[in-house]
């Protein structure tokens, strides 16, 4: 198993003020196409099999693989508690696995995690919640919670219905859940200005890839020290 | 039924339409999402087994419930997808405004104070 990590957002685009520019420029597209080219090559070039995993979803609504979890095992991250795998320099990064039968030596995990980072330690105990966790509460209204004990994170609770929703703001979840309003809608002239207004348009233009977008919430990485030098630039 | 994969192992959904009966959605939507990944507690794979909370699978809830795992495969599926109505999405767009504003003018650090965002207000 290779697992690549990379195309993170730009410093520029973590740190617009408008949520609409990372929401627009999220995307795994660029990792997935770099995983498809390293996976022809070692078909072509090496002669062994080579399966780009797919990045969307099998039956079930369920992923092909746990990205997440081969990264951990590859030790290109760490989890962490906001939920995505971290890599300790670069901190978020997207994700690609490729199996293969070329023979590789293992990697393995990381020795240290990359979460809970100082800072975050620092501000767990005089204030009692991470960045993450203070940004998206789980107790208020967001996805994120949990305690860290002895430089663990321990009793770690995320709401992975609402994360979704948020993460796929204008993409399926929006869709179905606008196209259920419209469908529900027994007058005609407001279920014109629902299929017309700015939300379903917006997520139209989304989920045609007219506008490219994936991932469409970061807030909990936005804030997230782990990587957070290369968010600061000049 | 069981659907099972070419792996033997079982799953919930054959290459197909199957809908799920509105009744028994209604009845085991929330269980279903207790008992799946919806609300993740502890999943750390660190954690001792009495303490880790892992999400069961569709075959494991079917066997505990008594279920078809077409059926409860369906039910999470839509049951995921409908935890949250339309007010969810202006609410997320508006944390999100808050929050990457807030980000830009000082960072975490500087993370509401004594503005919250109007999801909380």
């Amino acid at each position: 198993m290779i697992v690549l990590g990379g195309a993170a957002p730009r410093a520029g685009e973590w740190n617009s003020p408008r949520p609409e520019v990372l929401e627009t420029l999220g995307t795994a597209d660029r990792i997935g196409v770099t995983a498809s080219a390293v996976a022809r090559q070692i078909e072509d070039d090496l002669g062994y099999y080579a399966l780009s995993v797919p990045t969307g979803t099998d039956q079930g609504d369920r992923a092909f693989m746990s990205f997440a979890d081969a990264a951990v095992a590859a030790g290109v991250g760490s989890p962490s508690l906001a939920g995505p795998t971290l890599h300790p320099e670069h901190g978020f990064l997207y994700l690609a696995v490729i199996l293969t039968s070329l023979p590789l030596p293992f990697d393995g995990p990381l020795a240290e995690p990359a979460c809970p980072a100082p800072s975050c330690l620092d501000m767990y105990a005089s204030e009692g919640v991470t960045p993450c966790t203070q940004v998206c509460n789980i107790d208020d209204g967001g996805c994120l919670g949990g305690e860290i004990q002895e430089g663990l994170v321990i009793g770690r609770k995320y709401d992975a219905d609402r994360c979704r929703d948020r993460v796929y703001h204008y993409w399926v979840p929006g869709y179905q859940t606008a196209l259920e309003q419209a469908l529900s809608e027994p007058d005609a002239r407001r279920r014109k200005m629902i299929l017309y207004g700015s939300f379903f348009t917006r997520t139209m233009w989304s989920i045609t890839y007219s506008n490219v977008s994936q991932g469409q919430c970061f807030e909990c990485v936005r804030v997230c020290p782990v990587g957070g030098d290369r968010r600061a630039l000049k | 039924m069981t659907a099972d994969a070419s792996d033997g192992q079982p799953r919930g959904e054959y290459s197909g339409f199957h809908v799920v009966d509105p009744d028994l959605y209604d009845r085991y939507r929330h269980e279903i999402l207790e008992l799946g990944n919806s609300h993740q507690r502890n999943i750390n794979e660190f954690l001792p087994d009495d303490t880790r909370g892992r999400a069961w699978t569709d075959a494991e809830i079917a066997e505990h419930l008594g279920l078809d795992i077409r059926d409860v495969t369906e039910i999470r599926v839509v049951a995921e997808h409908d935890k949250y109505g339309i007010e969810e999405y202006e609410a997320s767009a508006r944390f999100k405004d808050a929050a990457s504003a807030s980000y830009r003018s000082g960072g975490v650090k500087n993370l509401y104070g004594d503005n919250p965002p109007p999801t909380r207000q």
